[in-house]
Parts: structure tokens; sequence; C-alpha cells
């Protein structure tokens, strides 16, 4: 879907008006920062309620629509501007919209009373030991209406994220919630709502997404959200990275666009870090953050960033822990009997590039050129390409794809690498615009399908932002066409799909990577390219020596790169302890010769090491249940998520977290339903 | 004529007490209540563990804490919950434990198409260096201390 835009002025707009669907005005407003211009696309409406949504892609501009039939103008202000957009095709014509809950810009409260909105405020404390996040959002909700109302937020939550715990406060009441069936939470839910009771209903909209429903806040008063959650910290070039997602990016599905948005309110983030070693190069990219020396290797960031546009863009931390060359680490919890949980992380060795001699490789570049990528976000994947074709050398070869509503190879055939074919790459490359729709699977298609040179090693590399609502067949694609090839995805933008990126990359057998607006994006494409064609370690297998372990999870480490490490979990079958007993680690070193990491078992039987080993372990679990599920379409796999989600007291597609406060009479009447509004990502803004 | 009237007229009240029913089932009785737990002991309690039994019908909506040292929700224990039991817990490393009768947790449950009941069972109970204790749990209904909100 396309349309067109005419930048007019005020008389000419209200013209225009008349016919014409919808006006845009660039103001300063409550809602956010507005200013000139920069319009270049309409979207889709959410259902054909004669509604449509519109945006800016200018960094910090933003629109605002309104329906055409309700022109009121006078609210127009001195140096104001007016945007005319024409309406295009119903949405209808166009495939689905998304309906499956992903949250947006709702600033919406009863007819038209847009007052003051009821998240007042959000802190993240996350304390980060060795490889595990253990992290508590804390959301503040305070209602200042005059009559009780039902406050409605959509949010993001990092992807593997094992979400553990849902406590609602108020007046110094803590209610812990209990998790359900997600039918049955709701049942209780609504029928604590319909009854005046508080009440709070936690369900996950994505793996990544979570809607959140607070009942019965009455006039003036404050109810606090806690939520707690463990994952795993993801290591890249050496670094741990600790994210916060702030935004929910709107995705793109089936010719429609879903609603995204990002968090709101007042935010602050204080993290502690303990990795058991000395921590160096604490780092934060996203934000300007404030360092403190702990003392004993702890190192505390707390957030400094508040104005602006600091709430429009994940939280990245980075940091590096001492230790040189491969390793492995393996925590176990076992009871008295020997049955138990791990987690081994495996740590590759660094690569020694004089020694190391490399295949060669046909990389095919897959380029997302959709209406989302234009301006930085395109620019930054071009010099991805740029960067990885930097690092290509004789014998190599490569192919550009590009993808948006459709999918276009550049050149007849495989190009062999040299100067002039990379100049000449270039070159067609900054002809890419940006427009129209995300059709990844096309792109995708169009890449695995080219008959592979078996002479060369296969990787194709992703660069997306990955706002696509689709992934499972996305990630189904990739599984299916794989072959032998690997897939590299690069994240483009401040909030990219994460959740996308890891599922490609890790059913790719290869890596993922990010690249923020203001990132050295041709730095990273390089070294991309050069990990990704150097796997320093191949053929990877775990000598369990003599430990009876069940259900690992990934059931198959895929190639190790240098400075990425990759975490196994599984379960313990018990029968005696194997504490200080050794598995092995062993694979091909890149450029020959073998390698076998030995890694001893650290046994621990403390209550929070079950707690942390169990839950990392039922949430891989659940994510590798639902991939199946996705794959083979076959329901038992959801069962078996809800059976493990509830015998864990995990969120996931098939339960949910519900509390209800059953002291008191509970308030007569139904609640007013404020959605709370949430920004988007930086560069991008919407409003219905 | 009147005999199929009156099998017409059957059908209507039939149809209409089963809807009857299932409006009482869905909203008409629904009841949401709360229960104070309470761990009576001659030492300061380190440790408790409580199972709630519910009544027919009655869902565990939420735990919530208790007093002093036990103000913080204790956890329960999601296993048991799947199959109906209600086990919750918690400990204090606090130097000064209660004793005496201790309101450790309140516990809250959506009660579908009536009014339950539950009964309590304490499960284990310790002092400060988790040595067992002798102890009593009373499981007591909260009566509204809050009033009517509206």
């Amino acid at each position: 879907m396309r349309l067109d835009f005419c930048k007019v002025g005020v008389v000419a707009a209200v013209a225009l008006a008349v016919c014409a669907a919808m006006v845009v005005v660039g103001c300063e407003g409550a809602g956010g920062r507005y200013g000139s211009g920069g319009l270049h696309q309409s979207i889709v409406p959410e259902g054909g309620n004669g509604d449509e949504y519109s945006r800016s892609t200018r960094d910090g501009n933003a629109a605002r629509a309104r329906g055409g039939d309700d022109l009121d103008l006078s609210w127009l202000g001195s140096g104001d501007e007016l945007w005319v957009i024409e309406r295009g095709e119903s949405w209808e014509q166009h495939g689905r919209v998304d309906r499956d809950g992903v949250g947006g810009l709702r600033a919406r409260a009863g007819r038209g009373d847009t007052r003051a909105l009821p998240l007042d405020g959000v802190r993240v404390r996350a304390d980060l030991v060795g490889f595990v996040g253990s992290v508590s959002v804390k959301q503040t909700f305070v209602n200042p209406w005059d009559d009780v109302i039902e406050a409605e937020y959509v949010f993001p939550l990092i992807d593997d994220a094992a979400v553990t715990g849902f406590v609602m406060e108020i007046s110094g009441r803590r209610i812990r919630a209990v998790v359900r069936e997600r039918e049955e939470a709701a049942y209780i839910y609504e029928a604590a709502k319909r009854a005046g009771r508080r009440a709070a209903l936690l369900t996950q909209e994505r793996a990544n997404v979570f809607a959140q429903r607070v009942a019965n806040i009455g006039p003036r008063e404050r109810v606090d959200i806690e939520i707690t959650y463990f994952h795993t910290l993801r290591q890249d070039d050496g670094e741990l990275e600790f994210v916060v997602p702030m935004v929910v990016a709107p995705r793109y599905k089936g010719g429609a666009l879903a609603r995204g948005g990002g968090v709101g309110g007042v935010w602050s983030i204080d993290v502690t870090i303990d990795a058991g070693a000395a921590v160096e190069g604490v780092r934060c990219l996203s934000h300007d953050v404030e360092i403190e020396e702990l003392g004993g290797d702890r190192v505390g960031v707390r957030l400094a960033d508040q104005g602006g546009d600091a709430w429009s863009r994940d939280f990245v931390l980075r940091y590096r822990v001492a230790g040189e060359g491969a390793r492995g680490n393996m925590v176990v919890w076992e009871d008295r009997e020997g049955a138990g949980y791990f987690a081994l992380s495996i740590h590759p060795p660094t690569l020694d590039s004089e020694s190391s001699v490399r295949e060669p490789v046909e990389v095919v570049f897959v380029v997302d050129t959709s209406g989302s990528m234009e301006g930085k976000a395109l620019r930054q994947a071009k010099r991805v390409v740029r960067g990885a074709l930097d690092a290509l050398g004789e014998g190599d070869a490569f192919r550009i794809v590009r993808f948006a509503e459709r999918a276009e190879r550049l050149g007849g055939g495989v190009i062999e690498y040299d100067g002039d074919s990379a100049r000449r790459a270039v070159h067609e490359l900054e002809r890419y615009r940006a427009r129209g729709g995300t059709e990844m699977l096309r792109g995708l298609d169009a890449a695995l399908s080219i008959p592979h040179d078996l002479a060369r090693r296969r990787v194709v590399v992703l660069v997306t932002d990955g706002l696509v609502g689709e992934e499972e067949k996305v990630v189904h694609a990739v599984e299916e066409g794989l072959g032998g090839a690997r897939v590299i995805a690069v994240g483009i933008g401040d909030s990219p799909n994460r959740l996308l990126i890891e599922r490609v990359a890790r059913v790719g057998r290869g890596g993922s990577a990010y690249v923020g607006l203001a990132d050295d994006a041709r730095g990273v494409g390089s070294r991309v390219m050069g990990k990704v064609a150097d796997a320093s370690v191949t053929d990877v297998v775990i000598d369990w020596g003599g430990l009876g372990v069940a259900d690992v999870l990934p059931s198959r480490v895929g190639d190790l790169y240098a400075g990425r490490s990759v975490v196994v979990t599984g379960r313990l079958e018990g029968g005696r302890s194997v504490d200080g007993e050794t598995v092995w680690v062993r694979g091909r070193r890149s450029g020959g010769g073998r390698i076998d990491i030995p890694v001893r078992v650290d046994v621990r039987t403390d209550s929070p090491g079950r707690r942390v080993l169990g839950t990392l372990w039922a949430r891989a679990a659940i994510m590798d249940l639902t991939e199946r599920a996705i794959v083979t379409g076959r329901e038992r796999y959801m069962r078996e998520v809800e059976e493990l989600a509830l015998s864990y007291g995990l969120a996931s597609a098939r339960t949910a977290f519900v509390v209800a406060d059953g002291v008191g009479r509970g308030r007569r009447g139904s609640p007013r339903r404020v959605e709370v509004p949430t920004r988007v990502e930086r560069g991008e803004e919407w409003e219905r | 004529m009147r005999r199929a009237c009156a099998m017409v007229l059957m059908c209507v009240l039939g149809f209409a007490a089963l809807g009857a029913q299932r409006m009482g089932g869905q909203g008409g009785t629904d009841e949401f209540v709360a229960y104070d737990v309470i761990v009576e002991t001659g030492v300061g309690l380190g440790a408790w563990q409580v199972e709630v039994r519910p009544g027919e019908g009655m869902k565990l909506t939420g735990v919530e804490g208790g007093t002093g040292v036990y103000s913080e929700a204790a956890y329960y224990d999601e296993a048991a919950l799947r199959g109906g039991r209600v086990v919750i817990g918690d400990f204090s490393l606090d130097e000064q434990l209660p004793s005496g009768r201790v309101r450790v947790a309140r516990v809250h449950f959506f009660v579908r198409g009536g009014a339950g009941h539950v009964v309590g069972t304490l499960q284990t109970a310790g002092d400060a260096a988790g040595a067992l204790i002798d102890a009593r749990v009373e499981v007591v209904r909260v009566i509204d201390d809050e009033g009517d909100a509206s």
C-alpha cells in the first residue's frame, strides 16, 4: 500500500480536508515533541473504522491524526503545520490487521478525555550475576480522575525473559499474583472487575511483549505493579550485554502495520554487576549513566538520562569480564538425590588471525528496504553491507537481495569478489530507497533458493529492523531453507525486533548483531563478516562424561564464534552428586586442529539456585516447544508449554498471572477504561 | 394442540432455567474472599510452611504478606497448585523473630458459585537455627475491614 502526500498551506488544507479523510498537524503538545513535517508515509488503519494512523519519519518529529469528519481547526496555532493526507485503499484490500494485542500510542480515555495518564513511573532494578540477569520492574499507576478506572498497558521485555513474579501493591499491601491458564486468569480478572475488586492481569502477547490490566483503581489512588524475571545475558565481541527494552515497535503483517509503542512515565534504572571477576569497560550505548565502583569486583550503574527522547530507545549496557582464552562454566543445582538443573556457558577461544586460514565464502546479503527502514535505518543497513564487503577477499563471492513488498536480486548470478565488483555493488546499493511493506519471507525465499556453490561456504546476512508480525513464518522459512548455510541476522535501529533477530540467528546456526542509529555500522558489518566467515569452533559436541543429563537445550550447539558465549541448560537425572566432575566441549578449530575445553562442575544446593536454574531451563524449554509447535502445527507442544509454565510458575502464551483482592466488599459500577499511551522508536512517532 | 403448546412451553421454561443457571454460574454468586493465616508458637518463628486446603470451587487469586518480619508477600508452591493444593511458606533472618500469634500471610480466593471454606494445616515451623518447633495454625476469614469504597 502506498499513499501520496502533499504539503499545503492551512487554507488549502481546510479546503481539501472536506474531501480528504485525514488531517495531520505538527504542534507542540503534551503528548510529545512535535515539529515540522517530514511526513512521508501513512499507515493503514487499525480496523476499518474510519480512523487512520499517520507517522513522521524524521528524528523526533511526530504527527497527529484526526478523523476528517470532525474537523475543528480552531486549536491550530501560529507556526503550526498542517498536512493533508490522501486516503489510500482500504486496509481490507491488503490483508489482515494484527489484532494480537501489541500495544501502541493510544491516548484515549472515555469520550475524548485525554487528561494526565495513569502510568506515573517505572523503576527497574537489575542484578547481573555471571551470565544471569535478575530483574525487577516496578510500574506505578496513579488515577488522576474522579472516578474509578481500569488501566491497560502494553510493554516490552527482553525476548527470553522468564517472568516469575507479579505483585500488586496498594496502600502498602503487597499481594503476589498466581499463575493460571490464560482463559481462567482472564475469567477471574473479569469477575473481579465486575465485582469492583482491585485486580490485575498480566498476559504474554508475544515472547517479548506483555499486556497488563489493572482494574478498579480508585480516584487519586496509587497502585504499584512489580514484575520480576530472569534471563541470560547475551555476549558478543567479548562483551556481556544487558538490555531493557522500552519500545514495542510496530510490526508489518501481511499488508498491514500493527500498532506499536514504547513505555511512558518517569524512569529509573539501577544495575549492579557482579560477574565474579574484574569487570572492565562498562558503557551504556543508549543513555547517559553514572558508573560507580562498589568494591569486590562489583560495579553499580545508574541511569542519568531523563530528557528528550530517552524513552524512545532501548537501554543497552555492555561490559567485559576479565579472562582470556577458551573456557567454560557449569553451574548445577542438585537435590539430595542428585537430581536438578544445570547451566553451562561456553566461551569460545579468540581467533588467532595469523594462523587461521579461512575457507572461501559466498555471502548473500538480504537487505530490508521497506518503509520502516526509511532514513537513518537504511543508511545504517547500507553501511553494514559495505563493511561486510570490506572484509571479503580473493576467492569469495557475494550476492545482494533487497526486499520490501517484493524481492529483487542484484545482478544475474553470483558475483565474484574483487575491487570493481564491490564498488559496483556499493553504487547499486546507494540507489536503494525505503518504501512499502516488509515481506521478509519473499526476501529470504529469494536468498535461500539461490543454488549453493558448494566450493564456498554460504553465509546469509539478513539486515533488517525486524518489524514484521509473522515471526513464526520467517523462522520456519529459515529452518526449512537453510541447508548447509549459516544465517547471521543484523538488527538495525534503536529498538529492533530482538526476538526475531535472535530466533533467526539461532535457527540459522549463525549469529546476531545490532546496529543502533548512531553506531559505527560499517565497523559492525566488517566484524560480523569476519566472525561468520571465521567460526572459531565448528562441529561442536559436548562430552557429558558420567553426568546423567536430560532435556538439554539447545539440543544442538551450533558453531562457536569468537567473543560470543553460548549457554546450554538442562536437567540432571540424579542418582549421585556430580560436584567436581568435568565435562568437555569438543570441536574443530577454525584453520585446522581440534579443541577440547574442560569445564568443571560447580554444584550449588541453595534454594535460589534451584529457582534460577530451574526457571532458566523451563523458559528455554517453553521457547523450544513453542518453536516446535509453530513448525509442526501440533497442539500437543502447546499443551506441554502450558504444563511447564504452570508447574514452574511462568508467564507464557498459554498462562497468565492474575491477582484479585479479596478484602472488603468491592466498588460498585463499571470502571472507566484507560489505555496507557506508550512511546515509539526514536525516528518514528505514532498516534491515533 | 394443547399438548404441543405445553411441550413448547416446557422447552421455553427449560431453556430459561438453563440460562438462569449459567448466568448464576458466571457472576450471580461469584465471590472474592480473603483469609488470614496465623501461626501460634512459643518461640521466635524463623520459618514456616502451611497448606491451606480450599473448598469446592475456590481458586487462589493472591498471596499477601502478614505482619512484621512476614509482611512481604509469601511464596506459594506452583507445582502443588497444579494439584489444587495451596502450599505457602516463608522464612526470616531477622534477629527479632516474632512469637505468640503471628499473622504470617493472607490468602485471597475467588469462590465460584458461592461461599466456600478453607482448612489450614501446618506442615512445618522452625526457629532461628532451623530447628523444628511446636506450633499451630489458624486460618481466619477476613471480615470487611476496608469498608465499601464506592
